[in-house]
């Protein structure tokens, strides 16, 4: 009984244990792009799947980078990019198949690339090398260590890109069906900084300065002994 | 910035330059005050209309006051520029002296009037 019962301590320890070292070995930049992705933060994506680039993946985080690649390109616009990422998904993963909520537009680029996939005679990527697998993917990653060859030749290239790899928000938006519209709320701009305010102030300024003037500078009448009398 | 203050004080002087119109009676008599005059009647009438009375006024001569008296009259825009005066010293409500002259008077200007008065005829 205490046997049974140290054992199934033991069970308890190894499974609390590994689950979260488990979730630690998924690819940091991995996860981040993942998740700027369910933040619609889609210029991030494309960095921390760059990052993720740099480092060893295993086959199903490879399969998940050229996913993500492919639906950002394909929200940008970028068909022919996402269709060659998808390409890359469906040689590494041939079952692949898109959530049953997939949008239309990203469906359609997918029916296209896995038509093209299978023209091509459904073309499967080499296995990777040795130690790369699902054992090397739980290993401690070293983020220096370059990426394979083959998987950075065949990721499809960024085409925006600026000194630190940034798209710039402008184009973000431009391109970007999902980015709310700005709407523009400017309000008009205070009387008191328009043109006309300072035109009509100065007007009422110089006029009231000259009846001032006047009736300063009105001449006293002339000495008189009777008067003034108004005349009609 | 000076040659804008001489600007705007030149347009308020030109919008402003009107001035005011004055006309003075410089009434001469050789009479004495209040021994022989105690009244002064002046009246002012539209010269080219004299049945226009613009004025008629009667001034209280009092002891201390000497000829010549200056009457200030003030004419409106619609005065006639040429008037005629009409005046007349009593005394104890008797005419003593009096005169009649035409004149003419320029707008934003001080205008004067001399003449004296004589005998009644």
């Amino acid at each position: 009984m205490a046997v049974a019962r140290a054992l199934a301590l033991a069970g308890a320890v190894v499974l609390f244990g590994l689950a979260p070292a488990a979730a630690a070995a998924r690819n940091r930049n991995l996860v981040k792009a993942e998740k700027a992705y369910a933040d619609l933060d889609y210029g991030h994506v494309e960095r921390w799947l760059q990052k993720a680039q740099k480092s060893q993946l295993s086959p199903e985080e490879t399969v998940a980078v050229f996913e993500l690649y492919a639906f950002v390109h394909a929200i940008y616009g970028r068909d022919e990019q996402a269709r060659e990422a998808f390409l890359e998904v469906l040689k590494r993963k041939p079952e692949y198949l898109l959530a049953a909520d997939t949008s239309p537009k990203l469906r359609g680029v997918f029916l296209d690339a896995k038509r093209t996939w299978e023209a091509q005679g459904s073309p499967v990527a080499p296995a990777p090398p040795v130690g790369a697998g699902a054992d090397a993917a739980t290993a401690e990653r070293d983020p220096d260590e370059p990426a394979e060859e083959l998987k950075l030749a065949a990721l499809p290239p960024v085409t925006v890109e600026t000194k630190n790899n940034a798209v710039p928000d402008a184009v973000m938006r431009r391109n970007d069906p999902l980015a709310v519209e700005s709407v523009s709320h400017r309000r008009a701009a205070p009387f008191y900084t328009r043109w006309w305010f300072y035109a009509a102030v100065g007007v009422v300024v110089v006029g009231a300065s000259g009846a001032l003037v006047w009736a300063l500078s009105r001449p006293e009448p002339p000495s008189h002994d009777f008067g003034p009398v108004p005349l009609k | 910035m000076t040659t804008r203050l001489l600007l705007t004080a030149l347009a308020v002087g030109g919008v402003c330059g009107c001035g005011d119109s004055y006309i003075v009676l410089e009434i001469a008599a050789d009479l004495k005050i209040p021994d022989d005059a105690d009244q002064l009647q002046v009246t002012t009438m539209d010269a080219a209309d004299v049945t226009q009375i613009l004025a008629d006024q009667t001034f209280t001569l009092e002891s201390g006051q000497r000829f010549p008296i200056e009457v200030l009259l003030e004419p409106s825009d619609a005065t006639p520029r040429e008037l005629r005066e009409s005046v007349v010293a009593s005394k104890a409500g008797l005419p003593v002296a009096s005169n009649e002259v035409e004149h003419s008077w320029t707008a934003g200007h001080t205008s004067r009037a001399r003449f004296a008065l004589g005998p009644i005829p």
